[in-house]
């Protein structure tokens, strides 16, 4: 069984109420992101927003599966000045 | 310049050689809001010989709140004019040149040949997307900055090493802030851990002192006190990276 390790960044913080987390099971982005977004709402909107990185590499939230032990960063886009 | 750059004389590892390395570099800042503050007063007084500001916009009431180059007396002026005069008056051996417009297409042929690094500190996406790939392809240096809520991160990108902005974030016509940059606020003191960070890199990269911050995007987060770093790698799909001929990290 695969696990993925997920760290959430700015908003994502505030919106998943964790810094971090481990999903056993997690088979691709895309059902990582699927499992997250039935949490909440507000979760499923902010991560339509995000930029995830597998590893340091962005990845769209596709079906690929994922390495065990992959570090999920996920990152709301910012640009203020 | 010798007593007035003293203190970084006396800094290990850095010589006179550094020193005129500042003072023969020209620095463009585009941005002279938040994080603008900051850069262009460590870089003025740093001594970096030139510098270009550029910001289309003017001072209101809501800027002072985080924009500390600007006083009440100066609502209503041009950002990039009275952050000139700020850090000339701070430093007069320098030479300041404000910009009054904003990062373009047709700007961008407007700017100097001879720059050695910009600094981004920009409050939009589409300025950043232009000014980074623009920047590159010049073979010029690129750090960013960038701030939202309670957050900030900066990272540097060289013209052949290193994850650059579209590296993290992915095409430009697919990204959207979150929350919007006005709608969401900014912790003012944000700006200022940020953009010292930004400038802390120019003077690295210019100087060519200490380990600069490439492949790694430094982030800060006010909230939870959070100091963090992660290694960013150049996305094989990258439409900014695709003419940059990237070399691997060391
Ligand atoms: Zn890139």
């Amino acid at each position: 069984m695969t696990e993925a390790h997920i760290r959430y960044f700015a908003a994502a913080r505030q919106a998943l109420r964790r810094s971090e987390e481990s999903l056993s099971g997690a088979d691709s982005l895309a059902d990582i992101v699927k499992r997250l977004s039935t949490r909440d709402p507000a979760i499923a909107r902010l991560l339509s927003h995000c930029s995830f990185l597998v590893d340091g590499t962005r990845r769209e939230p596709d079906h690929a599966p994922l390495p065990d032990g992959a570090v999920v960063d996920v990152l709301p886009p910012f640009a203020g000045g | 310049m010798a007593s007035r750059y003293q203190r970084h004389l006396s800094l290990p590892g850095f010589t006179p050689r550094h020193q005129e390395r500042l003072d023969a570099a020209h620095v463009l800042v585009v941005g002279a809001g938040g994080l603008g503050a900051p850069v262009l007063t460590y870089l003025a007084g740093a001594g970096v010989g030139e510098l270009t500001v550029m910001d289309d916009d003017q001072i209101d009431e809501t800027n002072l709140q985080r924009q500390v180059l600007f006083t009440v007396a100066d609502i209503g002026r041009p950002k990039a004019v009275v952050a000139a005069e700020r850090v000339q008056a701070l430093n007069p051996d320098i030479t300041v040149h404000p910009l009054t417009t904003r990062f373009s297409p047709t700007t961008q042929s407007q700017m100097s040949d001879d720059l050695n690094l910009v600094v981004d500190c920009s409050d939009n996406l589409p300025t950043r997307y232009l000014l980074e790939s623009w920047a590159l392809n010049a073979d010029v240096p690129y750090v960013w900055a960038a701030i939202g809520q309670y957050a900030g991160r900066c990272s540097v990108v060289l013209p052949h090493v290193g994850a650059c902005f579209e590296c993290v974030y992915g095409p430009a016509e697919r990204v959207a802030e979150w929350p919007n940059g006005a709608q969401g606020g900014v912790f003012g003191p944000v700006c200022g851990v940020v953009g010292a960070l930004a400038a802390a890199e120019a003077i690295k990269v210019l100087t060519g002192l200490g380990q600069p911050l490439v492949g790694r995007m430094a982030m800060v987060d006010a909230w939870s006190g959070d100091l963090t770093q992660i290694v960013i790698h150049p996305d094989p799909y990258c439409r900014t990276c695709q003419d940059r001929h990237l070399t691997d990290l060391a």
